[in-house]
């Protein structure tokens, strides 16, 4: 069984000049330890593709066709069909995404290490101590020096390539499944 | 922070030295005798106004006045010689002969009016501005954001002197909630329950178009955070949408409006010139309206004054506490 296996996904968007087809029948697969990578022009729907996997497209503009199977250890869940609140769940926990721009996916006024021991917290039953010390050891791995006082920073005041690295370190929190 | 801090407060003085030179000058130079106008709108009698040139130091060159006039805030003055000698403590804006009063005493009497209007009225427009507002933008395009805009509608089109009026109309002279206003002021500390029952109207009058305001502001102000990117990520942690909304959308979202609010406040307590006057309150806007029917230049340069001094001190606030909520703002400073 693969780890996820997205079939005929197609997203449409309702706007008001009509209906905008963004992705139109998608299927692949990654299995466990692969790396897949989806190329394509500006605005062919790879980033709409994964926004739809991850349930983050507003429900109310986006009509999304098609399944999207995790493999959670035995059994198989549809991403595209479980509630909202199961997804969230799984959302951070078991399927992270590191976005493309982090100066604007970072919250301004929340500092780095905030917003990584908060991602650790909503998926994990430990106290704030373990979460930053988690924080750290990530920090660290994706190659940030003097991870501890760093935790104090606020977004704006790291380089571009720092604030990616950070991204990463956020997304790697929980151990997503791979 | 600190070293910020004192600039800002230095740069505040300086702007208060400014605007007190300024008005005071506006007032000296207008083509009135502020002699003759103490002695009432028909009096002839020379002796009376020469007199009270001299007692209130109208007979000396305008910069000297002015000089004087700066002392006089920080050693308080005397108003003529010997036994009749009116003396006004510091800091002294000044004596009114139509009130027969020193200045500060006046305005003392009239600010914990509109202070308790203006905070009472703000706290009243901020909780249903900021309530609705969210509302309105976390069910955007349904009845609860339809109703919303026609609460922004409403209280943007009634002028507050008719909003006033329809309260008064309704809950005092047809419906006999409230006691018709009096004109009378009692204190917090004397009555509460007679205090909240003599401004309860005045609050709702002024709170009515700026909660009207501020809820479409704060609309807006969460529909376009919400569409952020940090937003997408909280999502993408895992955050439930409670979370989302209370932590990662309110706070960016109403920065703003602290900023907003603060002004507000400020312009506020400068008076609140209709509802005062719907509302017969003994308030600042009713003192500063009667001074400028009566030609009362010393309450009108003391209103200003302070005025001046509430708006350069709420900015200087609104700067401190923007910096506490945006931190990009306080490492720039």
């Amino acid at each position: 069984m693969s780890l996820l296996e997205v079939t005929n996904l197609s997203v449409e968007f309702r706007t008001s000049d009509g209906i905008v087809k963004a992705v139109d029948g998608v299927s692949f697969k990654v299995d466990r330890g692969e790396t897949l990578a989806i190329v394509g022009e500006s605005g062919s729907g790879k980033t709409v593709t994964n926004l739809a996997i991850m349930g983050l497209l507003p429900s109310k503009i986006a009509n999304i066709l098609g399944s999207a199977k995790l493999d959670t250890g035995g059994s198989s869940v549809d991403l595209l069909k479980i509630p909202s609140s199961d997804l969230r769940k799984i959302r951070g926990r078991d399927v992270a995404m590191i976005f493309q721009d982090p100066m604007s996916a970072l919250h301004p006024y929340y500092t780095i290490g905030h917003q990584i021991i908060e991602a650790h917290q909503i998926h994990n039953q430990c106290s704030e101590e373990d979460s930053a010390k988690r924080a750290i050891e990530l920090l660290e791995l994706v190659g940030i020096s003097d991870a501890s006082k760093r935790l104090n920073a606020f977004p704006h005041q790291f380089s571009g390539g720092m604030r990616q690295r950070v991204m990463i370190a956020m997304a790697l929190v929980n151990n997503p499944k791979f | 922070m600190f070293g910020y801090l004192l600039r800002r407060i230095a740069t505040s003085l300086a702007i208060l030295f400014a605007v007190s030179f300024a008005v005071y000058a506006i007032f000296a130079l207008l083509p009135f005798d502020p002699a003759a106008l103490t002695c009432g709108k028909n009096c002839n009698n020379p002796a009376i106004i020469e007199a009270n040139r001299i007692r209130l130091g109208y007979d000396i060159p305008f910069w000297q006045q002015y000089i004087i006039f700066l002392g006089g805030l920080f050693a308080g003055r005397n108003y003529g010689e010997g036994a009749a000698a009116i003396h006004c403590p510091a800091p002294s804006l000044g004596y009114s002969f139509n009130e027969h009063e020193c200045v500060t005493t006046l305005i003392g009497r009239a600010l914990p009016v509109t202070a308790s209007l203006a905070i009472g009225a703000m706290i009243l427009w901020l909780i249903v501005g900021i309530t609705l507002g969210v509302v309105a933008a976390r069910f955007r395009g349904r009845s609860a954001d339809t109703a919303s805009t026609i609460f922004v509608l409403i209280g943007t089109s009634l002028p507050t002197f008719l909003t006033g009026l329809l309260l008064l109309v309704f809950v005092v002279i047809k419906w006999k909630i409230i006691p018709f206003p009096s004109g009378n002021y009692t204190p917090l500390l004397e009555n509460p329950f007679e205090w909240a029952q003599i401004l309860l109207l005045p609050w709702i009058t002024l709170a009515f178009a700026s909660a009207a305001l501020y809820t479409r502001f704060v609309r807006n102000a969460v529909i376009e955070t919400l569409s952020e990117d940090f937003i997408r990520t909280a999502r993408a942690k895992g955050l439930s949408e409670k979370v989302v909304l209370r932590k990662h959308t309110l706070r960016a979202a109403l920065a703003p409006i602290a900023t907003m609010a603060g002004l507000d406040f400020a312009g506020l307590l400068g008076g609140a010139i209709l509802t005062e006057k719907v509302f017969n309150l003994p308030g600042l806007g009713r003192l500063s309206l009667g001074a400028v029917v009566e030609y009362d230049l010393p309450i009108i340069v003391g209103t200003t004054l302070l005025s001046a001094a509430i708006v350069i001190t709420m900015n200087l606030l609104v700067d401190v506490l923007y910096a506490f909520i945006d931190p990009r703002v306080r490492v720039a400073s």
